[in-house]
């Protein structure tokens, strides 16, 4: 009881320390860029009357303190809290921009330069990263990854549900060891030339892992995923998600949350599959094409059908 | 009992041998990554000159002064940016602040060919600093000293991932040409900022015309791309005066997007854009820095 | 314990050409033939790859199959073929920069194909090292011919073109170029090669 009480703390603990925003102890509580020429900034109080922006107002690229970006327009809400800043040159929803604001007396108090960073939000970005890795760079539909295993297992819903939820199991404990591994034995020690070796590894153990304990605790599950688990060893994406993490130098969380989009868009793809291949056996498909040729169209046409998420950012 | 100890004996050879296998694996690739990694390095090297060589005029002797760009963030400051610079004497790194007034400057002594000795010679001067590699500018400075040409790297985001670019500019800040280092886009759509008839079109560019060049959805007439695709003149029969009188007409117009891929030509031509204008404004600063340092700069 | 059957270079390169091509047959390793067929240029360099790997992780396992403990077999199969996929890597990556930008990911992937792993497991554990060298030649080479026949479909009608030769001054059917396109190429030429099975049976059966 007490256990299952103490984790539930820690849990939400966690999930507080993720969701805070950076909530900036000075005038400007919140910033963000609402869309490519604007950024808004949210005020502790409102904004004196009589501010003058020309002047005022600095905008730079986090890494560029040296290039100021040029404003074109400064607009104030009308309870005086908020400010949208236009910009002449567009500006990227995952950039970080430094805004300073010089004068401002904003709920009474008077500054002479107040300072904030506009960047995404911890939560927001991985937010991003996951349905970036479940819809719009889907593996399967837009990475073409794990194809043998998706013909393979997508025959019928069960096992496709079966096949994502392991899968998914696999996928987000291997990214964790790979990432401490990386960063903890492989990066400091100059070895990074060990990757796929060390990878592999990880995940077979990984995999043999989860073989032994679903034996023991859900045989039943075992006998319906059978060979199955055995291929997730050779399965394109379970590689290749470590390869993409350790290249994007993710932190451990940012990790995860690929895992797990990973994972979700895979799981997607197996049941979408699945649903259009349990159709096709009923239909009247011929004989050239019976099993994996038209298995093989179907997906050329999700395929087509996930283009359309290209190139959209969360 | 005796069924245990048959066990763990068991265990133990299968994991030896798993060990051993490992251990011969890891030797063999150590031994290939000590022999390839020098060989890696200088092909890169080898690349960017070659590359680099194509936009300097033919036949003269070249030599080229990068200048490496950090950002430099300490406790309590402002953040600044720091140039590590060739002097006449050496090396020198100068920390200026957004406005371009001098934060740090010293002389460096130390070897600076790799990214390791580089950060380790700036820790040793500004310790405490967090730095964060930015950017290289390469200059080509021909035997008199004179700038022959600028290159910048840099990155811009792409359709996919990142484009990492290289843009040459003249002597005057014209544009020279425009390289695609790596990029990650789609082939056919994308990956078609390669090609000549996209990178081509931005040779020639002025900086005035640069910082109000767009980017038209309108297709390539096919004249201008037989301009544009200057490895091809040989077997069409251009040279540069026919291909010159062809296509002046075309030479200010805004840049033909690649069809299919708008949004990849647009970010490239921004990303061009801002790593000139940067590249201009930052050299007119450290410029006159060091000048104001007493540094004598080697360009 | 191997069986009676000589296993000579030829019948194994029918093998991996035809009989059990890896791609349209048994239906392995089909990433890279979604992916990288775009053109035949990225096929023939990534089958080459995967040409290499197979060969030296055939004969690799051939030579230590005695040595090998039965139970941990498939992670040793495993960690040889990580090994030449790093070999590989790195030396496309010091040799050969140019095309090694173009296939970076899917080289370092081809530890995970199925077809390398499977053909161990089926050949190179069971028989000695010269047939399994031509077994590897055999799959290899299926495999390249596969990527590379799906390569050439494609490249022709999406661009016009053969190994960057161009052969049509315009692009007739722009769609093959696409990425989602591998799906639809791989699934017509399966059906075509199935079609032509069963023709060659049919003859065979009439004589």
């Amino acid at each position: 009881m007490t256990r299952r009480a103490l984790s539930a703390a820690l849990l939400a603990l966690l999930l507080a320390c993720l969701a805070l925003p950076a909530r900036a102890a000075g005038l400007v509580r919140a910033g963000a860029v609402a869309d490519e020429h604007h950024i808004t900034l949210e005020l502790a109080g409102p904004l004196a009357a009589g501010w003058d922006w020309p002047g005022n107002v600095a905008v730079t690229e986090r890494e560029s303190p040296d290039i100021p970006l040029a404003v074109t327009g400064v607009e104030v809400s009308p309870d005086r809290t908020e400010l949208t800043l236009a910009l002449a040159e567009p500006v990227a929803e995952q950039g970080a921009y430094r805004v300073a604001l010089r004068q401002v007396d904003v709920g009474g108090v008077r500054s002479d330069v107040e300072r904030f960073l506009v960047r995404k939000g911890v939560l927001a970005t991985l937010l991003s990263i996951v349905i970036s890795a479940a819809l719009i760079q889907n593996f399967v539909f837009s990475r073409y990854l794990g194809l043998c295993i998706f013909f393979g297992a997508s025959g019928r819903k069960e096992t496709a549900i079966g096949m994502g939820f392991s899968f998914g199991l696999v996928m987000t404990l291997s990214a964790a060891f790979v990432w401490a591994m990386y960063n903890f034995v492989l990066r400091p020690l100059h070895l990074e030339f060990l990757q796929v070796l060390t990878f592999v590894g990880i995940i077979a153990i990984f995999v043999q892992l989860l073989d032994t304990v679903l034996r023991k605790v859900n045989p039943f599950l075992f006998k319906k995923l059978g060979v199955y688990l055995v291929l997730i060893t050779t399965n394109c994406i379970i590689l290749a998600v470590p390869l993409i993490l350790v290249g994007n130098a993710y932190n451990l969380w940012e990790s995860l949350a690929l895992a797990i989009g990973s994972a979700v868009g895979f799981a997607l793809a197996l049941f979408l599959m699945a649903c259009v291949r349990e159709r096709l056996e009923l239909a009247d498909v011929p004989e050239v094409f019976r099993g994996l040729p038209i298995a093989f169209l179907a997906a050329g046409l999700f395929a087509l059908a996930f283009l359309g998420f290209s190139g959209m950012s969360f | 009992m005796r069924a245990g100890e048959e066990a763990v004996k068991e265990f133990l050879k299968i994991a030896a041998n798993l060990l051993a296998i490992c251990l011969v694996a890891a030797g063999l690739l150590g031994v290939i990554f000590i022999h390839t990694e020098a060989a890696r390095l200088r092909n890169e090297e080898a690349r960017l000159t070659t590359s680099m060589r194509r936009y300097l005029p033919q036949g003269v002797q070249a030599d080229f002064s990068p200048i490496h760009r950090y950002l430099v963030e300490e406790e309590g400051q402002e953040p600044g940016v720091g140039y590590l610079l060739p002097t006449r004497a050496g090396h020198a790194l100068l920390v200026l602040d957004p406005e371009g007034g001098i934060m740090h400057q010293a002389e460096v002594t130390a070897p600076l060919d790799s990214e390791a000795e580089r950060e380790e010679a700036m820790a040793h001067v500004l310790p405490g600093a967090r730095l964060h590699f930015a950017d290289t500018y390469i200059l080509a400075l021909g035997p008199d000293g004179r700038r022959l040409a600028s290159f910048i790297s840099g990155r811009t985001t792409g359709f996919k991932t990142w484009v990492k670019l290289l843009v040459a500019l003249g002597p005057d800040n014209g544009v020279l040409g425009l390289e695609v280092l790596e990029h990650e886009e789609d082939p056919g759509l994308g990956a078609e900022i390669e090609q000549e008839y996209f990178r081509n079109q931005f040779t020639g560019r002025t900086l005035e015309e640069l910082a109000h060049l767009g980017v038209v959805k309108l297709p390539l007439p096919d004249d201008y791309r037989r301009c544009l695709e200057r490895s091809r003149w040989a077997e069409r029969g251009l040279d540069a005066a026919k291909a010159h009188e062809m296509c002046a007409g075309y030479a200010h117009e805004d840049i033909h997007a690649i069809t299919g891929a708008t949004i990849s030509s647009r970010r490239v031509t921004q990303g061009v854009k801002r790593l000139a204008g940067a590249f201009v404004r930052r050299m007119d600063m450290v410029q006159a820095a060091a000048a104001k340092a007493g540094l004598e700069p080697a360009f | 314990m191997s069986t009676e059957r000589s296993y000579t270079l030829l019948e194994r390169l029918g093998n991996g050409l035809v009989k059990e091509n890896p791609i349209f047959k048994l239906a392995l390793s089909m990433c890279p033939a979604v992916a990288m067929t775009n053109t035949v240029r990225n096929g023939f360099l990534l089958g080459l790859a995967v040409l290499f790997v197979q060969v030296a992780s055939n004969v690799t396992v051939s030579i230590l199959r005695r040595g090998i403990h039965e139970r941990i077999r498939i992670p040793a199969y495993i960690i040889i073929i990580a090994t030449w996929v790093s070999v590989s890597d790195m030396g496309l990556a010091a040799y050969a920069p140019g095309f090694y930008k173009e296939i970076a990911l899917y080289v370092k992937l081809i530890v995970v194909f199925a077809i390398i792993i499977s053909r161990l497991e089926v050949f190179a554990s069971r028989n000695p090292v010269l047939p399994s060298l031509y077994d590897g030649l055999g799959m290899g080479l299926g495999f390249m011919f596969g990527l590379m026949l799906v390569g050439c479909f494609r490249e022709f009608l999406g661009a016009g073109t053969l190994w960057g030769f161009e052969i049509l001054p315009f692009k007739p059917f722009f769609f093959w170029s696409l990425p989602p396109a591998g799906f639809f190429a791989i699934g017509l030429i399966m059906a075509l090669f199935i079609w032509l099975e069963r023709k060659f049976n049919a003859w065979r059966t009439k004589r």
